[in-house]
């Protein structure tokens, strides 16, 4: 699990966080665990899957804001997506509230939560449903997140 | 004081004003910016096959909301591009446009507030 979000790897620190923090803390509703057989990405798989998955993906980042006169410290608001992909609207909504609420009730504490690993003011940007048509059709909702990360 | 009020009443009228003449003013900025970027002309992969969606983006901006500026399209299937499925690959233009216009915006609006006296 990733200790704290370094200011010069912090896409890539604060995706490989979320990935291993739903790893964690979502339950697979296939039971999949172990190589190979994860059910969190960080980009759409290649080959082929087997719903329900999740990936998490950086978005447009800035703009960020100056900490003060003559520093090189900014805060910089940082938001990512999360996606749920699912074969039915049930599988897509349960694993979506779950995911919502796992992140926002995991963010103070004493392990590794968000602000302890500098990842601040977790807020829900959006959540938005991307149906496929058809009753074959994947089911999908895009859950835009953000923190506010401090670059010191 | 009454007069005051009434200068101060005045002046915020022209801000008010302005600043709504600025926001739909960037509103037609970011329409053009998005119909080029559906046209292939930034970064993203164009999005014209019919010309539909290019043609949805309506041009004139919605002027009789106050300090507000909608751009969007009526049609049902550009979620799929901008958000992408999982057969294509995410084409963000109203995203990506958003992001990267966002300092223009600020400094068009900032020019037509600028001008009031």
């Amino acid at each position: 699990m990733v200790s704290t979000v370094t200011g010069s790897a912090f896409i890539t620190d604060t995706v490989l966080y979320l990935r291993e923090f739903l790893r964690s803390n979502i339950t697979d509703p296939l039971g999949r665990a172990g190589a190979g057989s994860d059910f969190v990405f960080s980009s759409y798989p290649k080959e082929n899957v087997t719903y329900p998955i999740i990936t998490v993906k950086d978005k447009n980042f800035g703009p960020s804001v100056r900490l003060g006169m003559r520093t090189e410290q900014q805060l910089l608001p940082a938001p990512f997506e999360i996606r749920v992909w699912g074969k039915n609207v049930k599988q897509r909504d349960n694993l979506s509230q779950d995911i919502y609420y796992k992140l926002r009730t995991g963010q103070y504490g004493t392990g590794s939560e968000s602000v302890n690993v500098d990842l601040h003011d977790f807020a829900l940007n959006s959540m938005v449903n991307v149906d496929e048509d058809g009753e074959e059709g994947i089911k999908s909702k895009v859950i835009e997140i953000q923190y506010i990360f401090i670059n010191v | 004081m009454t007069k005051t009020q009434a200068t101060l009443g005045l002046l915020n009228k022209k801000f008010l004003t302005a600043t709504n003449k600025g926001v739909h003013k960037a509103g037609f900025y970011v329409v053009g910016k998005v119909q080029d970027s559906i046209a292939g002309r930034e970064a993203e992969k164009t999005s014209v096959d019919t010309g539909q969606f290019l043609n949805s983006i309506p041009n004139d901006s919605d002027m009789s909301k106050f300090l507000i500026s909608v751009i969007k399209t009526d049609l049902g299937y550009p979620i799929f591009l901008e958000l992408g499925t999982t057969r294509i690959t995410a084409r963000p233009h109203f995203g990506n446009t958003a992001a990267r216009e966002q300092k223009r915006v600020k400094e068009i609006i900032q020019e037509k507030i600028g001008r009031v006296k």
